[in-house]
């Protein structure tokens, strides 16, 4: 069942997997992918075949003429009792879903192995003084205020820096640089705009 | 240690521009959408006083998630222009997926309803 599989994954730490690891379980997901497809696939289809044969049985039944009273009553089926089937399917095929999505996870991680195998080699990180950092920033927001088009005007702004400190000819120094840029320093601009004349809202 | 001479400040603020810029032409859509509905709303309803509210966006919160890098660009003289660059965080620059989920950035739009204008409401 791909439920299965997906759950296995699920609780595999996948980011902390080697790449040979990583390439053993992205070919048993896709096996498994493979495999529960084609079992889905034909049972929808041997599915549609009973519905139609039943379908057509109904119609039969349904023109019929009137049998005597005394006559046992014969029950005409409904397509109904198929539903049940056919919602496991769906079921099945939204888990090929998930397992689709955890393939997904296991290439990104490969990705991120190959680039980071790739890089070229980096030299010392290029750093600016905090104080020129803040003087920028100030500066952005200044021209952005000023930019704004009509009918807007901006709120708070706040503006997290994030990156490794140094110190540098006695000044305190802050390395940015996106090659390095790892999960937790990864820095972030906030700000809200707002109309410059308000409607007060009604209940 | 950058030797920042003139600091530019144009990528940082053109975010928050365009941004701006973004949300206004959503706004001016919205205004249009809805007095557009108000003006097919039946007579009889308004003069009952069956007002319908229009929304207006009140608060627009905006979050971007970026990486910052200091680039040099050259000046008509021998001189350079130190600057502070962000990109928003995106798959190619991620050392891992992790990152997709820390890095996502957000943008929250508060609509409150209000009372149509008053041209509009007399018909204009």
């Amino acid at each position: 069942m791909p439920s299965n599989e997906v759950r296995r994954l699920k609780r595999l730490p996948l980011d902390r997997l080697d790449e040979s690891r990583l390439r053993a379980e992205l070919a048993r997901a896709a096996e498994a992918f493979e495999a529960e497809t084609v079992a889905a696939d034909t049972e929808r289809k041997r599915l549609e075949e009973v519905a139609r044969r039943l379908t057509l049985e109904i119609a039969a039944l349904r023109a019929l003429p009137e049998p005597p009273s005394a006559d046992p009553v014969v029950a005409v089926p409904d397509l109904g009792i198929l539903a049940p089937r056919f919602s496991a399917i769906e079921t099945q095929l939204a888990d090929l879903g998930r397992l689709r999505d955890e393939q997904g996870r296991i290439k990104d991680l490969l990705e991120a192995i190959r680039l980071r195998d790739e890089a070229p080699p980096r030299g010392p990180a290029p750093v600016m003084a905090t104080e020129d950092v803040v003087r920028s920033m100030a500066a952005a927001v200044a021209k952005a205020a000023a930019d704004l088009p009509g009918g807007l005007v901006l709120g708070a702004v706040e503006v997290d820096v994030r990156g490794p400190l140094g110190a540098q000819d006695g000044r305190v120094t802050v390395a940015l640089d996106p090659a390095r840029t790892t999960p937790e320093a990864v820095s972030s601009l906030r700000f809200s705009l707002l109309p410059e004349s308000r409607t007060k809202a009604v209940e | 240690m950058a030797d920042v001479r003139e600091v530019l400040v144009a990528p940082v603020a053109s975010m928050i521009v365009e941004v701006g810029r973004s949300v206004a032409e959503a706004s001016t859509a919205l205004s249009l959408a809805q007095v557009e509905a108000y003006r097919k709303v039946p007579q009889p309803l308004l003069d009952a006083g069956m007002i319908p509210v229009m929304f207006h966006m009140q608060d627009v919160q905006v979050e971007l998630k970026m990486t910052l890098e200091i680039e040099t660009t050259a000046t008509s003289g021998s001189g350079r222009k130190w600057g502070i660059f962000a990109r928003p965080v995106n798959a190619a620059s991620e050392a891992s997926s992790r990152s997709l989920t820390t890095g996502a950035s957000t943008l929250k739009l508060t609509f409150a309803p209000g009372p149509a204008p008053l041209a509009v409401e007399q018909g204009g």
